[in-house]
Formats: structure tokens, C-alpha cells, sequence
């Protein structure tokens, strides 16, 4: 069963192989164009793992390794794979890095999404909602949280978030269980109402 | 706990309601504009041609030390022990 909402890009693997052919040869037109296919997906996950201050620069490190390291990809998983791999990491690496204390006030910009069905008051309790959730998503464990944001926000199966984490399928499982866990406690330890039930 | 728990398989009422909440997450509006591949392409060039230089340096810096040590007769290094 699987709820998770595919809302990865996905490029069929051929093209995909192709720019990156055309990029070893020395063609920045197609690494570019890899770069503004995968520019979407690469920035959300390095966001929510890495946190909105540094989104930018993890995407940024992100193309930068993969362009220096293409010479090593040996087309053995989907570039999308690779990839998400290389951002995984370096949104960890960064991470690691950071002051505990930066990630706790920092506030979340959330995206402007105006919905056709609700009125302005409800667009903003969305948001609100939207940008409590944020934060509390980031007193999830990094490790366990990349794996919850690799499924539960971007729709990868479990075979692709073990490729990307570099870790064995069980404890991917295992760290999205346990990520889900920790989000329902930080949510309960809160003064706003998540409408969550009890076990 | 255990690893060989099947996250999605058995889900609590609470699992459930945070997946809904999740959808809000999952409804954002879409990240990385086109400014980020400017920025990238200006790096990747900017490093290629760093890249180039430093080679094109390495290669003269060879070349003229082969060719001092040609005009003054010393042995040319073979790189090994023979």
C-alpha cells in the first residue's frame, strides 16, 4: 500500500542518460537542462532537511558535485537516484554544520498558494498551519526526517529512497517509522491544535 | 523497535492524521526558480575555466622545466626506480 503522492519529476531514463552523455562531452547546454529539470525537486528536499536558510546554497553544492562527479556515474541507477542522492547528502553535510540553535528560530517562508475553493481567511490559516508544521518537522532526527521527506512529501519508493540514503530497504522502513513517530510527539508536544487521536 | 516493521502496512489513527497534515506540505508551491540554474551555469563555467587554466599552467611549467634541464643537460626524471 503505498500513499505516498508521486509527485517526484520523473524524465524518462533514456533522455535523461542522453544529457548526461552530452554533458561528459563537454556540452553545458544539456547539463543545464538537467540542472532546470531536476532544480525543483532538489531545492524542496534540501528545504525541508536542511531548512530554508541553506536550501539555496545545498541545491547549488548539490549541481556543482554532481557536474564535477559525472565522470563517476555509471548509469547503474536512474541520474534522478543519483542525484537526490548527492542533494541528500550534502543537505546532511550542511546540516551538520549548522548551529543547533539556527534551525529553531528561523522562520519558514511558505509558498503563496492561492487555492480557488477558499476564502483569504482560510488561505491563511493554511499557511500558518503550513509553517508551524515546517518547524516542527525539523525536531524530527536528520536522518530519520530525510527519509520521511523522500516518502511522505516526495512520493519515492522505498527501493529509491535506499538508493539515495545508501541505506539497507529495512531500516529505510525503520527510519520512516520512527520519523513519523517522532513528528506525532513533537506535534503533541504543542500548544496548537493538531486534531491528533490518541493511540 | 524493530526495522522489518512495514511503515504503510499498519498505520495508527495518529500515523493517519499526520499523513493528511502532511498534504499541506505536499501542496507547496513549487521551489527553485530559474535563477538557481543561472547561478549554477555561472559556477560550473566559472570553475571549468579555472579548471583549463590550471591545466594549460601545469602543462607549461612542464614543458619548461623539461626544456631547462634539456639545455642543461641533466637526466630527465623517469618517474621510476630503474
Amino acid at each position: 500500500m503505498c500513499a505516498a503522492v508521486d509527485t517526484v519529476v520523473s524524465a524518462p531514463p533514456d533522455e535523461d542518460a542522453a544529457f548526461v552523455e552530452r554533458s561528459r562531452a563537454g556540452d553545458l547546454r544539456a547539463f543545464e537542462a538537467l540542472v532546470d529539470r531536476y532544480r525543483a525537486v532538489v531545492v524542496r528536499i534540501a528545504r525541508r532537511i536542511a531548512g530554508p536558510a541553506d536550501a539555496e546554497d545545498v541545491a547549488q553544492e548539490t549541481f556543482l558535485r554532481a557536474f564535477h562527479r559525472l565522470g563517476q556515474y555509471r548509469g547503474e541507477s536512474p541520474f534522478r537516484s543519483w542525484l537526490l542522492r548527492i542533494a541528500h547528502n550534502t543537505a546532511l553535510d550542511t546540516l551538520a554544520r549548522q548551529r543547533p540553535s539556527a534551525a529553531d528560530v528561523e522562520s519558514e517562508e511558505v509558498g503563496d498558494l492561492p487555492h480557488p475553493h477558499k476564502t483569504p481567511a482560510e488561505q491563511l490559516e493554511d499557511d500558518e498551519r503550513r509553517e508551524r508544521l515546517l518547524l516542527k518537522l525539523r525536531e524530527v532526527q536528520p536522518t530519520h526526517r530525510a527519509v520521511l521527506v523522500l516518502r511522505d512529501l516526495e512520493g519515492l519508493s522505498y527501493e529509491e529512497i535506499a538508493q539515495v540514503t545508501d541505506a539497507p530497504l529495512g531500516s529505510v522502513k525503520g527510519r520512516l517509522f520512527r520519523a513519523r513517530r517522532e513528528l506525532i510527539e513533537a506535534l503533541r508536544h504543542n500548544t496548537y491544535d493538531w486534531e491528533l487521536p490518541g493511540e | 523497535m524493530s526495522d522489518e516493521r512495514e511503515p504503510d502496512a499498519e498505520r495508527s489513527p495518529a500515523e493517519q492524521r499526520v499523513l493528511t497534515l502532511l498534504t499541506l506540505l505536499r501542496a507547496e508551491a513549487e521551489q527553485g526558480d530559474r535563477r538557481l540554474v543561472g547561478s549554477v551555469m555561472r559556477h560550473v563555467r566559472y570553475q571549468r575555466t579555472l579548471r583549463e587554466v590550471l591545466i594549460t599552467i601545469g602543462s607549461l611549467a612542464e614543458a619548461v622545466t623539461h626544456g631547462v634541464a634539456a639545455i642543461l643537460g641533466l637526466p630527465r626524471r623517469s618517474g621510476g626506480n630503474a
